[in-house]
């Protein structure tokens, strides 16, 4: 049985690599360079999959722009901030369990559960309409610091009493 | 918004919320917080001193680090685990099931949105013009994806050519970034995508 495994195991990894090795990358890695020298960012880890392999990954550039000294390179098992990616990564797969437990559904109304956010015409905003971006409120940070007159947020408590109490911009 | 509001519906922080279904899924350097020593965290910061394991988005740092739009932490291999369970249709490649197809479809379909382009629940779509993606990625439905243009990071599926690209960047390091990274990520995109015969 294990030597059935093990077998099933090397053709897999065989037939991984090879597919990996048939694909020219050079314009791939053309691209980055590119992205690099133009600054876009100093280092980064690429990765491409198909639905049940993983076919290329690999770290280029380095943790922080050089500026004359030494940086340390990339390494292809590093942990990045991913920012707005935070979005799907996070909240995707957690509503989509919440969804299935019928815990927190799309259309659910934000007021429900947390009442502070029942103001200023927000009663009716849905998790799908902050989802699809369009409840009609513009939580960026200029728009908050309006909402406080001026004041820029500045702690948890204060941001998110300027969430709560945003104006919308339009009705859904 | 959203984050503080699943806070207050479960009654548990976002991370422990988040810990679960992560777990399920075998996404394990994907969290809030990350605290792995500093070699295997990029470094980033909001302000003009380098951090390690501190989100660059400024919201998410005052909203104490974790928040629905920012201060997530992971790697290329833990996003290119979830997307292949959104590609086999909330099926893990040869484990099990994790999510119903009808569910996945339900957050991956394309609905209205404001302006001139559309959007998946969580997902931006692919847009008219100037995608991020390139110009290679079916419509939408078929991709979905999403840019972090502080960073350059992006991620990208395409359900009917069966790929996902993920590129997870530092364009976000103090003082690092000087231009606009969409061109080059299309660039970068439409490479690989080439690359593959598509």
């Amino acid at each position: 049985m294990s030597f059935a495994i093990s077998i099933i195991v090397v053709i897999a990894t065989t037939l991984s690599l090879t597919s990996a090795a048939n694909y020219s990358w050079i314009e791939t890695e053309h691209a980055i360079q590119n992205a690099i020298k133009n600054g876009v960012f100093s280092g980064c880890v690429l990765g491409i999959a198909t639905q049940n392999t993983t076919i290329f990954k690999k770290a280029y550039g380095t943790v922080g722009p050089k500026r004359g000294f030494y940086s340390a390179p990339v390494q292809a098992d590093m942990k990045f901030d991913l920012g707005y990616l935070t979005e799907p990564i996070a909240l995707n797969p957690l509503l989509m369990d919440f969804f299935e437990k019928t815990i927190i559904l799309p259309t659910n109304k934000v007021s429900f559960f947390n009442s502070d956010f029942n103001n200023n015409g927000k009663r009716y905003i849905t998790f799908q309409n902050l989802l699809e971006h369009n409840s009609g409120t513009n939580i960026f940070y200029s728009g908050l610091g309006a909402t406080l007159n001026g004041t820029i947020p500045t702690t948890s408590t204060t941001l998110m009493k300027a969430i709560n109490e945003i104006k919308l911009e339009y009705t859904t | 918004m959203l984050g503080k509001t699943i806070e207050k519906a479960t009654k548990q922080t976002l991370q422990d919320a988040l810990f679960q279904i992560l777990t399920i899924i075998g996404m394990h350097d994907t969290s809030f917080y990350p605290k792995t020593d500093k070699l295997k965290i990029a470094p980033g910061g909001y302000t003009d001193k380098v951090a390690w394991g501190t989100p660059f988005n400024k919201l998410a740092h005052i909203l104490g680090d974790s928040a629905g739009n920012g201060g997530l932490f992971s790697t290329v291999s833990d996003i290119i685990t979830y997307t292949q369970l959104l590609l086999n249709k909330g099926k893990m490649p040869i484990y099990f099931r994790v999510f119903q197809e009808d569910t996945v479809n339900k957050f991956l379909n394309v609905t209205k949105y404001r302006y001139a382009n559309t959007r998946a629940l969580g997902w931006e779509t692919v847009p008219a013009k100037d995608c991020p993606c390139g110009s290679k990625f079916s419509p939408s439905p078929d991709s979905f994806g999403m840019s972090d243009p502080p960073s350059g990071s992006f991620v990208w599926s395409d359900k009917k050519k069966n790929i996902t690209i993920v590129l997870l960047a530092n364009g976000a390091f103090p003082g690092g970034r000087t231009n606009d990274p969409a061109p080059f990520q299309a660039a970068i995109s439409d490479a690989i995508m080439t690359a593959l015969g598509h």
